[in-house]
Parts: structure tokens; C-alpha cells; sequence
């Protein structure tokens, strides 16, 4: 046996030593990560999901939560890092930046049982046939209204639906009628509820691959133009009065300056507590009365895996009790969105005069009358969302027009789309 | 020599820490931002290779032109204010005061806070349509507008609040003041030189240098402004842009947008903005700073 020199010793020591902490760089397998985004309430309902996960056995988790903006810098950063939380909660708004850079797993074979949820939601998730999230809930845009301060100004909201003149005729007679109140709030920016105009023009807003913008500049131009003509009316507040009313407990229904607020359906829970008057949850106004083709239910928030996930088992199985077990849909209760499968919505509903309850009911309601789910937003789309706003308010503080919006709208979106 | 490389080892060894701080933390990292400038790089993907690109599309891109003007508002504006306050309420300050050091810690005060998040929401309380300042202003009458929430005014408020946290130039012209011997200034009264006259021709002077100082540090430090634009504007540069500093847009398209190649040609441009402005002090320093010893050579 050969002795071994001093130098080789110390030689060998250096490569185990190597060897050891080179694998440690790139994230030693603690417990599982688990990481979402959302209000207080969010966190609260989802930690109270995770320890009833716990106490049935489930494997060790670390959890963190941020709200929305914050989430995707940090989640941005960590990725690129390899450093991504292994169970992560993702928005449709990023949900193609990600997947298309395969940053997360193909969940097709992982075993998470989806065969309860709703079809457009159990799919929200699939890109060329491989299936990179699970829905956590289906939801559609809503109208919330104030029906008692619409009723106090001799006025009423059709609950079959109404169409945008008629909806612009409503602003304007409530504006009229009760000073200092607008009868609507200003929308010009609002990008989700203008994918729901635009199909209601009859086209998606994207076209089928995600490369391009299929709606046309005319009617991204009509769109500005209605607000436009909204807020020059007083029927819809100026734009430094809207630059306000970003924050829920500032917004203009809950410090009753208007009757009704859009958004997404479960948000009306978020609206309700600081709002006097219970809200009622509606269609958005249609290009033909009752028609709500252009609506759609569909899953725009997952449950995703990072790929580079040390603890994928534990994660499907995490992702499935998150999405099936009593006790969770019981903790979530419609936080994340009315819950994707019938099971989840009779377990939760059974409060039936909250808000949460009009939210379910109103998906339900809808759900046979809507238009196809549209495609996952594409790559690039979180850039067109807020691009959008901004455009619209450039319009509303008179630095630009409704046409010349329009055609900055769409060159900004052949510069983003397909890249 | 090998005596003498022996020798230094024990220093190399002190030393260690601060290199591999400043290796690991500042030089690799700027190496590689570097060589990010000239990618596409989407953070999540492997950069591309794709030369100047980042650079000439910068001058095609209209929110990064009103970036620049933002920011060059702001430098332009807040600085010299921020100096004038500073070295005004130091002279004030330097007149053998009462509890001196409860007015320099209480003038202080805001340079340790402005940069942080709570002040920044506590501006937007005070600036906002139903905020302090229109309470204020409705004593008298005045009808207030939404300070922060209209594209005319809202860098106004960001420069008002830069000029408000005057305290660290002015401690630092509160020293200099101190180390200006009474003698001369006794010897100018004498010769019947006036309050104003002392002050233009002795102080300043003989305050030259701090002034130097101040001035490149504050340009500097005004260059790199985010945190109040970020807080205010909900992290958006708005109303309208009006707020979009470039370090802003520069976060914007890093973290927002996932364009870490972009952000980085922006970076190294604003590196050479500062890097010109700085330059650009020291030339023109030349004509006003005045160094106690030069006399003694002229």
C-alpha cells in the first residue's frame, strides 16, 4: 500500500470538501417551501390551510407570503437563482413568462388528484399539452353593486345584464342626481375588464399562439374614448381623483362616491368589510343586453412547482390537499377565488347571506351563459397590463388622445408579444 | 523577498475580508452586470449575446427619455435648495446657540428617516387631497388639490421631501464652520467688513471645500433616488410618469418587465452620468474651491 503524502492528503480533503458543498450552492433540501401572494386575509385562510395539512401528517413546509407586486421581484430574482420556492402560488399574468422559460414543472404525471375541479380550470394551466399549473379557482369579472344607494337615487341595475350605452346613460342620470357621486368609477385603465370588451367586438384579445394582439386599434381606441366621454360628462371622476382610489379602503363605493366597483368575482370579499351596504354581484355591461359572451370562467391563479423543486412528491401531495381536503377548502374559503370544484362550493357556501356566497353563485349562475376560456395570457403580458393603464392615464390627464392611445397601445404590444 | 512577502502575509490576511467583499459583492458583480448590458437576458433564461443593442434602443425609448428628465429635474432642483437650507440653518446654527445639540440632533433627525418607507407613506398622507397640507391650506381658505395624485405637481412633492432631510450636509457645514479661526473673522470686522461681507467673502470662501464635498455627494446621492418615488407611486413612477425616476424604470424593467439586460445597459449609463457630473465638479471646482494652502504659493 502506497503511503499517502502530506500534500495528496490535503488534496483529497479539498475535493470531499468540494464535493460536499458544491451541491449544498445550489439549495440544500430543507423542509419544502411553500410561498403565495395576497392580502392579509389571504395569508391568514391559506397558513390555517397549511396546519390542518400538519396535523394530518403532512411533510415539514416553510411558508412566506408577499403581496402581489412584491411576490413577483422577489420570485424573479429567486428563480433565476435556482433559489425558487418548491409549492408557489402563480397569477395568469406571469404564468407564460414562467412556464415558457421552463421554470416550473409539468405537473401531467405528478398524481394531484384535479378530476373535481371544473374543466376550464383543471386546464388553465396546460401549454402545449404539457400542464404546468392547477387552477386554485375559477373566476370570471364582476360588477359589485351598492343596490341600496342605487335605489336611493330612484335608479336600478338590470340583473340580466345591460348594455354600455345603457350603462353610460345609468353613470350620467346618477351623477346627476347625487352630487359629489359619480355613477361610476373610471375603467379606461382597467386591462382585464377591456378583454372582456374585446371579445364582445369579436375577437380575443390575443391571438392563438400569444405573438400578437388580435383585437383591432379601433376598438382599443372606442374603449378610451367611452371613458373619455365618461368622465368629460362627470359621470366618472376626473383622473387626479381616480390616482387616489387604488387602495381598497380608498376606493370611491367604499367611501360611498359611487354605487358599483369591477373586478375580479371573489375580490367583492375583499370590498364588502368597508363597504355599508351589502354588495351584489352582476355581470359587466355587454355589447348586447343579456349577451355575456364575452365574459368567461377560468382559472387565473395556480398551483405550481418549481422545476427546480428538491421535493416535488411532497409538493403534488401538497397541491392536492390544498385543492380536495375538507379542512383546506374549509381555511381558503373563496379567498383565492370561488372554489373550482362543486365539492369545494357546497362546503363553502353555506354561509348564504355573505359575499362569498353571491361570488359563488354568481360563477354559477354564468358559467353556461359565458364565452370560451381564452388561451394563458402570453409572455409579456404583465408589461401590457400595466402599459395599458398607463396609457389610459396619459388619456385621462390630457397628456395624450384616445386615438393616438390606441395606436401606442398596439405598438407597444408588437414590441412585447412573441418575444 | 521572501522575507518581505512573509512579512506582509499577516496583513493580506486582515485584509482578506474587505477583498473578498469587495470582489465577491462589487467587482464580480459589476463584471457580470456588465456583460448583462450588452444580452437579452430574461432572468430566467441564459443570456444571448447581442452587442450594443441595449444601448441604441434606449434613445428609441420614450419612458426611458422622460426618466432622464425626471431625474435631471430633480438632481438639478433639490440639490442646490437642499445645499441653501443646509448652509443656512448651519450659520444660524453656529451662532453659539442654547442647547445646541437638541437643534443640531432635532435638524438631523430627518436625514436618518427620509430615506425609509414610513416617511415616504407619511408624505403621501400629507400630500394627498385629504391630507394635512389641505387642511392646512383650507384655514386659510385655500382650496387644495391631490399634491401626489396630479402629474404637475407630484415630483414637487418628492423634491420638497429630499429638501426637508438637509440635516447630513448640514452637520457636516456645521464643522466646517467651526474650523473657521475667529481671528480672521474678528481681524475682517475690524477692517469693517459687515455681517453680509464676512459672510461672502471670509465664510464662504474659507467654506469652499466642505461646499465641494456636499455638492458631489448630494448630486450623487440625488442620482440614485428610489425609495420615495418607489413608496409613493405604488412602485409605478406615476401620476402619468410624472415620478419615474430613473433608477425606477430601471427596477421597472429589471424586476417587471424581465429585462435584466436592459436594466443593466441603464445602469451603466447612469454610472456614466454620474461619472460626468462628478468630473464635470471637479473641473469646475477649480475656479471656486479655495484651499487654505494655496494662498501661501499665489
Amino acid at each position: 500500500m502506497t503511503t499517502l503524502s502530506r500534500r495528496t492528503l490535503l488534496g483529497l480533503g479539498a475535493a470531499t470538501a468540494a464535493a460536499i458543498t458544491i451541491p449544498g450552492c445550489s439549495g440544500k433540501s430543507g423542509p419544502m417551501r411553500v410561498s403565495w401572494y395576497g392580502p392579509d386575509p389571504v395569508t391568514k385562510a391559506l397558513n390555517k390551510a397549511l396546519d390542518a395539512w400538519k396535523s394530518s401528517g403532512g411533510a415539514e413546509y416553510t411558508a412566506e407570503s408577499a403581496p402581489f407586486n412584491d411576490y413577483w421581484d422577489k420570485l424573479a430574482t429567486r428563480t433565476s437563482g435556482g433559489n425558487a420556492p418548491d409549492v408557489l402560488r402563480m397569477s395568469m399574468s406571469y404564468f407564460s413568462d414562467y412556464a415558457g422559460r421552463s421554470a416550473l414543472k409539468d405537473l401531467s404525471s405528478s398524481g394531484i388528484d384535479t378530476s373535481g375541479l371544473d374543466k376550464g380550470v383543471a386546464d388553465s394551466g396546460l401549454i402545449d399539452g404539457k400542464n404546468y399549473g392547477v387552477g386554485q379557482s375559477s373566476i370570471s369579472y364582476a360588477m359589485y353593486v351598492d343596490e341600496a344607494a342605487v335605489k336611493k337615487a330612484g335608479a336600478t341595475v338590470p340583473a340580466q345584464g345591460w348594455t354600455w350605452d345603457k350603462f353610460a346613460e345609468f353613470a350620467r342620470d346618477y351623477s346627476g342626481a347625487i352630487q359629489g357621486s359619480y355613477g361610476s368609477t373610471d375603467q379606461a385603465g382597467n386591462f382585464q375588464l377591456f378583454e372582456v370588451y374585446a371579445r364582445q367586438h369579436g375577437t380575443e384579445l390575443f391571438s392563438d399562439d400569444g405573438g400578437k394582439l388580435a383585437t383591432s386599434k379601433d376598438t382599443v381606441q372606442e374603449w378610451f374614448q367611452y371613458w373619455a366621454e365618461l368622465r368629460k360628462a362627470k359621470a366618472a371622476p376626473a383622473q387626479n381623483v381616480s390616482a387616489e382610489t387604488t387602495a381598497i379602503e380608498k376606493s370611491l363605493v367604499a367611501k360611498g362616491k359611487a354605487p358599483l366597483q369591477f373586478g375580479w368575482v371573489q375580490q367583492v370579499t375583499f370590498y364588502q368589510p368597508v363597504v355599508k351596504n351589502p354588495l351584489s354581484v352582476l355581470p359587466v355591461p355587454q355589447g348586447t343586453a343579456g349577451d355575456l359572451k364575452g365574459q368567461f370562467v377560468k382559472g387565473l391563479d395556480l398551483w405550481s412547482i418549481s422545476s427546480a423543486s428538491k421535493h416535488p412528491e411532497d409538493a403534488a401531495k401538497l397541491i392536492g390537499f390544498l385543492l380536495n381536503d375538507e379542512k383546506a377548502i374549509k381555511a381558503i374559503g373563496i379567498l383565492l377565488g370561488v372554489p373550482p370544484s362543486k365539492k369545494a362550493r357546497d362546503l363553502v357556501a353555506a354561509d348564504a347571506g355573505s359575499a362569498g356566497a353571491r361570488a359563488i353563485k354568481y360563477v354559477e349562475d354564468i358559467q353556461a351563459l359565458v364565452g370560451p376560456s381564452p388561451k394563458p395570457w402570453p409572455k409579456g403580458y404583465g408589461e401590457l397590463l400595466t402599459g395599458f393603464g398607463r396609457i389610459a392615464e396619459n388619456i385621462g390627464f390630457g397628456k395624450s388622445d384616445p386615438a393616438k392611445g390606441a395606436q401606442e397601445f398596439v405598438d407597444l404590444a408588437g414590441k412585447t408579444l412573441g418575444q | 523577498m521572501i522575507a518581505r512577502l512573509r512579512q506582509s502575509i499577516p496583513a493580506y490576511l486582515f485584509l482578506l475580508p474587505w477583498l473578498i467583499g469587495i470582489i465577491g459583492l462589487t467587482i464580480g458583480p459589476m463584471l457580470l452586470s456588465l456583460y448583462y448590458s450588452f444580452t437579452d437576458y430574461a432572468l430566467l433564461n441564459t443570456p444571448e449575446w447581442q452587442g450594443l443593442h441595449n444601448y441604441t434602443a434606449l434613445f428609441h425609448d420614450s419612458r426611458y427619455l422622460q426618466s432622464l428628465k425626471v431625474t435631471f429635474i430633480y438632481v438639478g432642483v433639490s440639490v442646490p435648495l437642499e445645499m441653501a437650507f443646509a448652509l443656512a440653518v448651519a450659520v444660524l446654527l453656529n451662532r453659539g446657540l442654547k442647547g445646541l445639540a437638541v437643534y443640531r440632533a432635532l435638524y438631523y433627525v430627518p436625514s436618518l428617516l427620509g430615506g425609509s418607507v414610513a416617511i415616504a407613506l407619511l408624505w403621501q398622507q400629507i400630500f394627498g387631497s385629504d391630507g394635512l397640507l389641505n387642511d392646512v391650506l383650507g384655514l386659510f381658505g385655500i382650496h387644495g388639490r391631490g399634491w401626489i395624485s396630479e402629474p404637475g405637481t407630484a415630483l414637487w412633492t418628492l423634491i420638497v421631501l429630499r429638501v426637508w432631510q438637509f440635516g447630513a450636509p448640514m452637520v457636516i457645514f456645521l464643522a466646517g464652520l467651526r474650523q473657521i479661526p475667529d481671528e480672521v473673522l474678528e481681524a475682517a470686522e475690524v477692517d469693517g467688513a459687515g455681517r453680509w461681507q464676512r459672510f461672502w467673502r471670509v465664510t464662504l470662501p474659507l467654506l469652499s471645500p466642505v461646499v465641494f464635498f456636499n455638492l458631489v455627494l448630494q448630486i450623487i446621492g440625488a442620482f440614485q433616488a428610489f425609495t420615495p418615488a418607489f413608496v409613493i407611486s405604488g412602485g409605478k413612477g406615476g401620476p402619468s410618469d410624472s415620478t419615474l425616476f430613473y433608477t425606477l424604470y430601471l427596477y421597472q424593467q429589471a424586476f417587471g418587465n424581465f429585462k435584466m439586460g436592459y436594466a443593466a445597459a441603464m445602469a451603466w449609463v447612469l454610472l456614466l452620468i454620474v461619472a460626468v457630473f462628478t468630473g464635470l465638479n471637479f473641473v469646475l471646482g477649480r475656479a471656486w474651491v479655495f484651499y487654505g494652502d494655496e494662498g501661501v504659493r499665489r
